[in-house]
């Protein structure tokens, strides 16, 4: 028998926290930051995100309409910042909503 | 290692749209520079070449990292049609070739199989391949029409699944058409010579004269039965398990009949007459065959139980099949 844990399960957890990057961004750039200091953000809060997973994410959200960005120098060199845009504000209130609504539903399958 | 990271963004961006190429590259540079120099602040050493290049395949291949970049593409062809589009196009190249490649070696046969073959290979051969374009052509519009009206294309309607329903009308047609082509092969060469005239039409459709004897009477009570199989489906409005099983019999009966009179001899006395009427018959055959065939598999698939549920019935206790004990 096919043991999951060998074949699938490390991929089935992937899927899982794919399917949570968006909102995790989302949730992030409430504050403009650029792609270096949002990954450090994140993985240190317990979101590890692979740098080349990120970064083309953040360019896709933006072509999406959700992300507003602009080059800023500041204390370093040239910086892309990326923030909210109120299309990407709108749709983080819902996708927090359906997520805490999940979270619920999910919390009482596996208890 | 700043020339390893400008052949890594050159390597990605190259691959992205022209317009947002220097904006993307600019921005990667800048933010792998950092990654790497927070990984030699972590590791508490400089960064040197081997860091680097662990850095750039940790982030991935170029390729991989430009399909990122873009937004997901037209799908030409769905996961679940890539098989059977496979087999369209290969069985497509492989009919052409089929009929074409015999007829080049055998048309070139003074000037041996290699003029032959490479004579092939730049006409037919070659020739054969405008059926996987036309193909990838369908495919593009089929994908660009669910693209533009993605409703009308996923919106599923239900259809009436009864393999075993006959449509009276289309049948009808058929006995009629079937019934027309044997009074036109009995009658033949009166027919022509009636409807046209004329000895040389006259002398193109005479039967040759062991076929008229001996082997074309075989095809009559064949087509008596297929006439009288037709004309209980009429009646009946529906196929049963006898009536497809009658069905694939004549067509393998009638298959095989045609393929003894395509061997034993000729069929017109004119040449070309023969020749256009016996290749007419072998596409007969290869089709009536191949609908036997599909014919078989339905009806094995029909009844067949799947093996898994075999099994279980086989491991199921003797006691349980029996039921309760009396």
């Amino acid at each position: 028998m096919v043991v999951a844990d060998d074949v699938g399960g490390g991929r089935l957890e992937q899927d899982l926290r794919r399917g949570t990057l968006v909102l995790a961004v989302l949730s992030q750039l409430r504050t403009a930051q650029y792609g270096y200091s949002l990954r450090q953000g994140l993985a240190a809060n317990g979101m590890a995100i692979e740098e080349g997973t990120l970064y083309p994410l953040l360019r896709r959200l933006e072509a999406q309409g959700l992300l507003a960005s602009e080059w800023r120098i500041e204390d370093g060199p040239p910086r892309r910042y990326y923030v909210l845009s109120p299309g990407g504000a709108r749709l983080y209130q819902d996708l927090t909503a359906s997520w805490r609504s999940l979270v619920t539903t999910m919390n009482r399958l596996l208890d | 290692m700043q020339t390893l990271i400008e052949s890594y963004v050159a390597d990605v961006v190259r691959r992205l749209p022209r317009r947002t190429r220097a904006d993307v590259g600019f921005e990667l540079r800048a933010l792998l520079a950092e990654e790497l120099q927070g990984q030699a602040q972590d590791a508490g050493r400089p960064a040197d070449e081997a860091m680097t290049l662990g850095l750039l395949r940790t982030f991935g291949h170029p390729r991989d990292v430009a399909a990122r970049y873009r937004p997901p593409g037209l799908v030409i062809i769905e996961p679940a049609e890539a098989t059977p589009f496979i087999a369209l196009v290969l069985g497509g190249v492989a009919l052409q070739w089929a009929f074409s490649l015999p007829r080049a070696l055998s048309l070139s046969a003074d000037h041996g199989v290699a003029a032959g073959l490479g004579g092939w290979w730049t006409s037919a051969g070659l020739g054969a391949l405008w059926w996987p374009g036309f193909l990838i052509v369908i495919a593009m519009a089929a994908a660009w029409i669910r693209r533009r009206w993605p409703t009308a294309a996923s919106v599923w309607t239900p259809r009436v699944v009864d393999h075993d329903s006959v449509s009276r009308p289309l049948w009808i047609l058929a006995l009629a058409f079937f019934l027309c082509s044997i009074a036109v092969l009995t009658t033949l060469p009166w027919l022509f010579d009636q409807m046209i005239g004329g000895p040389g039409v006259h002398r193109a459709f005479v039967y040759d004269d062991g076929f008229r004897s001996q082997r074309g009477p075989w095809l009559l009570p064949i087509w008596a039965a297929h006439l009288t199989l037709i004309a209980v489906l009429i009646v009946r409005g529906r196929w049963n398990q006898l009536t497809r099983r009658i069905d694939m019999g004549l067509s393998v009966t009638i298959s095989a009949v045609m393929v003894w009179i395509i061997a034993a001899g000729p069929v017109f006395q004119a040449p070309p007459t023969d020749q256009i009427v016996k290749l007419s018959m072998a596409v007969i055959v290869v089709i009536a065959l191949i609908d036997a065939g599909v014919k078989l598999r339905r009806e094995l698939a029909l009844h067949a139980t799947p093996a898994a549920i075999r099994q279980a019935a086989a491991r199921r206790p003797t006691g349980a099949a029996a039921g309760p004990a009396a």
